[in-house]
């Protein structure tokens, strides 16, 4: 679902049904994100992100590019914001094979329901951390290289060479067999 | 991002379109995106429909968050400025006094009471003389304006002060270690004691009680028989009081434990410096001329 410049523009004056009709297009690529990202609870964080940009809609400028790029920075910065909180407090869990990711599949994979995005995400976690933020924003985000790379705040140019190493590298392991799910 | 997106993507890193591992990868990739959007929270049910609650709550927590740092980094100001001053002593009096005692009761370290309750003396400022310590303030305070006019005050001199507390201080006096253990000291152990003490100008100008040209009027001027410089001196600003003050000080009135006592003083350089015909070395600052033992001997 393509969100158009319209509804961005009746969102930002405060039409409710222009501001569902948000959700609707951006929720899913935002949940796309923050599963790719490892987000513990990716469908609340979702829910977060967007209450956290209703508020900002009266600034908002650009149409709906602008309002994508709003969005996905406040996730980016929502999904930091997780990955730091775990390595600060890790949650301690006991043992339970039902959830050994070693042994079954990981909840969130389960909740998936798919092999292939099993894959993916294993793929994925073998990329340097700014490769991996740059492929799923462009792949998953459906954002240009201008809008990633004024969420993570460094030059179109070093956006690209992420972008071209992260994807060469996916290659490689697919050509490799390295993730062989 | 549709296929059309991946082709153009893959032709931005410089693969061929449709390259078939590469499109694998991406595809499988955009499995993570659902169809549908999820079912938001009911708290964003609730701004979906209107509702803005939880942005005036945000903004609330941060204002008391901030306001909580404000306070404790102000309160630890407070008190880091509070303890600095306090250990140098420059809170108010009342308040010195109360940190000083909370500090010894609390803490391992102990703040300094106010100064002047110390007994320590501001810089700048007099110290306060209480009762206890009113003897040795009263004889160094005194002292210098009691001097014989003969004897200029030498504070790198220890010893000049010693013979003089008989003159000050009467009880002290006895008890002084310069008082040289008896009554009777005679004022000439003072001169071998202080020979920087000793008058070095003509006698005319140090009424030291130097034998002087024109003889001792009479006894009663000078009840020690000291020549005295002008003979219309009064007994009161006449030096020669100071046997008077001690009724038993007079020169010769017992043994001394000068060690000039000897019978044969040798004279100090001041005293031979001086033209003086006195009879007696030690005359020259004993207020009497009278025979003394000293005086006999070496006469």
């Amino acid at each position: 679902m393509e969100l158009s410049d319209e509804a961005a523009a009746a969102a930002r004056s405060g039409d409710l049904d222009a501001l569902a009709e948000v959700y609707r297009a951006l929720a899913p690529r935002v949940l796309g994100y923050l599963r790719a990202r490892g987000v513990e609870d990716p469908e609340g964080t979702t829910s977060e992100v967007f209450l956290a940009v209703i508020p900002q809609l009266r600034q908002l400028r650009g149409g709906a590019a602008g309002l994508s790029t709003l969005v996905f920075s406040v996730a980016h910065a929502r999904s930091v914001d997780e990955v730091r909180r775990a390595v600060r407090r890790p949650k301690v869990w006991e043992y339970d094979s039902a959830i050994d990711p070693r042994l079954e599949p990981s909840a969130e994979v389960v909740a998936i329901g798919n092999v292939a995005t099993r894959r993916t995400l294993e793929r994925l976690a073998l990329l340097s951390e700014e490769q991996r933020i740059v492929v799923t924003l462009r792949v998953l985000g459906d954002l240009s290289v201008e809008q990633t790379a004024q969420i993570l705040g460094k030059s179109v140019g070093s956006v690209k060479q992420l972008q071209r190493r992260g994807l060469l590298a996916l290659r490689a392991m697919v050509e490799s067999g390295k993730v062989t799910l | 991002m549709s296929t059309s997106g991946l082709d153009v993507l893959l032709t931005e890193v410089g693969l061929e379109p449709f390259d078939d591992q590469a499109m694998t990868v991406l595809e499988e990739m955009l499995a993570l995106v659902p169809d549908e959007a999820p079912a938001p929270s009911d708290e964003l049910e609730a701004a979906l429909a209107g509702h803005r609650p939880s942005a005036v709550r945000t903004g609330r927590v941060v204002s008391l968050s901030t306001c909580a740092a404000a306070g404790l980094l102000s309160a630890s100001t407070v008190v880091g400025l509070g303890g600095i001053a306090a250990a140098a002593n420059q809170l108010p009096e009342g308040m010195q006094r109360a940190v000083s005692e909370w500090s010894q009761r609390h803490l391992p370290f102990t703040f300094p009471r106010p100064i002047h309750h110390a007994g320590i003396p501001e810089p700048g400022r007099p110290a306060s003389h209480g009762p206890g310590s009113s003897q040795g303030s009263k004889s160094s305070s005194v002292l210098p304006a009691e001097l014989p006019p003969g004897l200029s005050p030498v504070p790198s001199a220890g010893v000049l002060r010693a013979p003089l507390l008989p003159l000050t201080a009467g009880p002290s006096a006895a008890s002084s270690p310069w008082a040289l253990g008896s009554p009777g000291a005679s004022p000439s152990s003072y001169a071998s004691l202080t020979p920087s003490a000793l008058p070095t100008g003509p006698p005319s100008d140090s009424p030291s009680g130097l034998p002087s040209d024109s003889p001792s009027d009479s006894p009663s001027d000078s009840p020690s028989g000291l020549p005295s410089d002008s003979p219309s001196d009064s007994p009161s600003d006449s030096p020669s009081e100071l046997p008077s003050d001690s009724p038993g000080n007079s020169p010769g009135a017992g043994p001394s434990e000068s060690p000039t006592d000897s019978p044969a003083p040798s004279p100090s350089p001041t005293e031979t410096a001086s033209s003086d015909p006195s009879p007696s070395d030690g005359a020259t600052l004993s207020d009497s001329p009278s025979p003394t033992p000293e005086a006999s001997n070496t006469g």
